[in-house]
């Protein structure tokens, strides 16, 4: 794990700040839950590329509108960043039962915002969504855009939220159409 | 910077479909306007040198990326370089009307082509589109692949075409809603 692992992502799996209502974890019809927790994290930090990219690039200077405040302020997360962190995925709040792993990769923007591709590795296939995150705690709206296996032409959405009452943990909740 | 802006949605046209499973799904027009406000660059010529002397295949990467001076063929942007363009959205051509914000992370590939992810993050929700854009193109297509809330189960395209003053006008089939 990177030793500049930046609050943001570190955040990303804290402990709660929103108070989660308790989920049945078993699938009801097309929605279900997930308790996630993280297990590791990398973060890559593309100062250089950034910087070598600001001087030498294909484009007309004047048609470049760098970000202002964009690469300011917090440390790490800046425009052109990744972060990956596995997660273990489990059926129960209690996370006794594993059911799969997921991966998210995402790149960060511009304001501490990122794009991430979240992977969803079960036993019976898989599931891939979408969306912008800020990795810093709050709730994260993904759009759920295929699958695989039983999950075969998955469409939907997944809300991910910090559970109350057990550190590094997410409930995630899948809805699909 | 998502929820800096005043949101109305511009609804151009709500049309009924009629789908196989029955009326519960949704299909919308959309037409907005974008104006790039932030952009970065990313230049990744150290990795790609690196990755020629350090890499899982057996290739010659040299032949497509270097010239005989060991320097890179052109102006770019060459294979593993990415951007970020971040959007002010607007209902209106005369931007007076703020809808929301869009992001557009492209990836480039070979001969300046490149694979862009994008989402509109609009009042009722996001949408989120990917495909292929080349290197100074203003005319491009994206698939929409999925949205949330409003845009739950979201599919369609989105095309974009210039407009008046360094904006590119969307123009987005949303289908496959949850009514």
């Amino acid at each position: 794990m990177s030793r500049r692992l930046p609050v943001a992502l570190a955040a990303f799996a804290a402990a709660a700040t929103v108070a989660v209502p308790s989920a049945p974890a078993a699938t009801q019809g097309r929605s279900f839950v997930f308790y996630a927790k993280a297990t590791r994290a990398q973060f890559i930090n593309h100062a250089d590329d950034r910087a070598r990219g600001n001087i030498t690039n294909p484009f007309n200077v004047a048609e470049l509108p760098m970000p202002p405040k964009a690469n300011t302020g917090k440390k790490g997360a800046r425009a052109g960043d990744n972060a990956l962190i596995s997660l273990k995925l489990y059926s129960d709040p209690d996370l006794k039962r594993l059911v799969g792993n997921a991966t998210y990769s995402c790149t960060f923007n511009f304001a501490q915002e990122a794009i991430c591709e979240a992977d969803f590795e079960l036993s019976d296939g898989t599931m891939i969504a979408m969306g912008p995150a800020r990795l810093d705690g709050s709730a994260i709206v993904l759009a759920v855009t295929g699958g695989t296996g039983r999950y075969k032409g998955a469409h939907g959405q997944l809300t991910s939220t910090p559970a109350n009452n057990k550190k590094n943990t997410q409930i995630i909740r899948f809805q699909l159409v | 910077m998502r929820f800096l802006f005043a949101a109305i949605v511009l609804l151009a046209t709500t049309l009924p479909v009629t789908a196989a499973s029955g009326a519960s799904r949704a299909s919308q027009k959309l037409r907005f306007y974008a104006v790039p406000t932030t952009v970065q660059f990313m230049n990744h010529a150290d990795d790609r040198l690196r990755g020629m002397s350090t890499n899982p295949f057996n290739l010659k990467a040299e032949a497509v990326i270097l010239n005989t001076k060991g320097k890179e063929k052109g102006n770019g942007p060459f294979p593993g370089d990415d951007i970020l363009y971040g959007f002010k959205l607007f209902a209106d051509a005369k931007r007076t009307k703020p809808i929301g914000t869009g992001m557009f992370t492209c990836y480039y590939e070979f001969v300046k082509r490149a694979t862009c992810d994008s989402y509109f993050d609009l009042a009722k929700g996001l949408l989120l589109a990917s495909g292929q854009v080349r290197f100074g193109g203003t005319r491009f297509t994206l698939g929409i692949t999925g949205g949330t809330r409003a845009y739950f189960g979201a599919l369609g395209q989105v095309e974009s075409v210039p407009a008046a003053g360094n904006a590119q006008r969307f123009d987005l089939q949303v289908t496959g809603q949850r009514k």
